[in-house]
């Protein structure tokens, strides 16, 4: 019983503030809470159309203060934390699951391991995601790294110019034993959007052949030399970006006070057509100054004679969106 | 995403260059060459 319920709620963290026997009862007390709410919502059915921003976070508020349970005061925390989170202002109107699904139908059993099914459950997108603090801290993480990174800034977009869209990924990351490691998103470019000759020229992306690689692991196994492998974190946000583009400040991060404003990239982002190349461009740039010699027949690879001896390098850069 | 194989005859050389890029562009070092692109060392 003790191991059904570490399965049930697994090792990250535990849904349940009361008592270890019975795993599922303090979630169904909340969901009892959320059938409430449910019921509140429901008498109020134009809640969800289409209004204006501030009318409609006074509406959900307010709806939310109306009951006063446990539950709807974590929602409530939740959304005043939503609304003022480190100086970054949210616009999109939040929904919650919740209020739209209930089960009480389930048997406690079953209720149990439909809590930690739904638990795991990665949003599509940014209007499913915004709400969930894990998600929104993961978020902001990752505006936080793209401002440091000075991926971008604020700009008006010129006249003759169009700008192109983004959208959050998101994608719950696990370590080798099943466990959850860590909540990761990712803001991409719509690079389909781009256009040939203005937002992007040269695509075309040196990969390693296959030969190569198998070539050089022969050769270290023959000669007796050690293999290390390494790899690069946001390896695009690094690339350098020749093409002047624009595009719409990110869902949920909308500067209020600048609604008109557009970013200007300055590094490559993920999605953008040009984004692998400008990568191996940098990081070939990098190898040559080191002192590295390149081969016409072999753009991955990168040769380096010291007066100890030899250093070989070769480079893969692929595309990668969470890797699905 | 970029992979990279390093390899050579001098291990002071290659640890050097792992240091130098793991400043530079926040490498992760993965150490031993296990899997790459779908080939297995073993």
């Amino acid at each position: 019983m003790e191991q059904e319920s570490q399965l049930i709620n697994g090792p990250q963290e535990s849904l349940i503030s009361g008592s270890t026997s019975t795993p599922w009862k303090g979630r169904l007390r909340s969901l009892n809470i959320v059938d409430g709410s449910f019921q509140t919502s429901s008498k109020n059915p134009h809640v969800d159309d289409e209004s204006s921003d501030s009318e409609k976070s006074v509406s959900e508020e307010s709806r939310i203060l109306s009951v006063t349970t446990p539950g709807a005061r974590m929602a409530k925390k939740a959304l005043k934390t939503l609304n003022n989170n480190n100086g970054i202002r949210r616009s999109t109107q939040v929904k919650y699951l919740v209020q739209r699904l209930t089960y009480d139908g389930f048997v406690a059993h079953h209720y149990a391991y439909m809590v930690r099914v739904i638990q795991e459950v990665e949003p599509t997108c940014f209007e499913q995601a915004v709400g969930n603090l894990k998600w929104d801290n993961a978020m902001d993480e990752e505006m936080v790294a793209l401002d440091a990174n000075v991926t971008w800034e604020l700009v008006a977009l010129p006249k003759d110019k169009k700008s192109i869209g983004c959208k959050w990924l998101y994608k719950i990351k696990h370590n080798a034993d099943g466990s959850m490691s860590r909540y990761k998103t990712r803001l991409v470019a719509k690079g389909y959007a781009q256009t040939y000759g203005i937002d992007y020229e040269e695509t075309y992306n040196l990969v390693a052949k296959m030969t190569t690689i198998r070539t050089i692991i022969v050769m270290a196994a023959t000669k007796g030399w050690s293999l290390h492998q390494m790899d690069v974190k946001n390896a695009f946000l690094h690339g350098d970006l020749q093409e002047k583009m624009y595009m719409e400040q990110p869902p949920g991060y909308v500067d209020q006070t600048h609604l008109n404003l557009v970013y200007r990239l300055k590094k490559t982002l993920y999605g953008l057509k040009q984004a692998p190349r400008a990568w191996s461009d940098k990081i070939g740039q990098y190898f040559v100054t080191s002192g590295f010699q390149t081969f016409n027949a072999n753009f991955s690879l990168y040769v380096k004679k010291t007066d100890h001896g030899i250093v070989v390098i070769v480079i893969y850069v692929g595309l990668d969106y969470h890797r699905r | 995403m970029l992979d990279l194989i390093i390899t050579g005859d001098n291990d002071a050389d290659i640890f050097d260059l792992k240091k130098l890029l793991k400043q530079k562009f926040e490498m992760k070092d993965l150490r031993g060459l296990r899997y790459f692109l779908g080939i297995e060392v073993i």
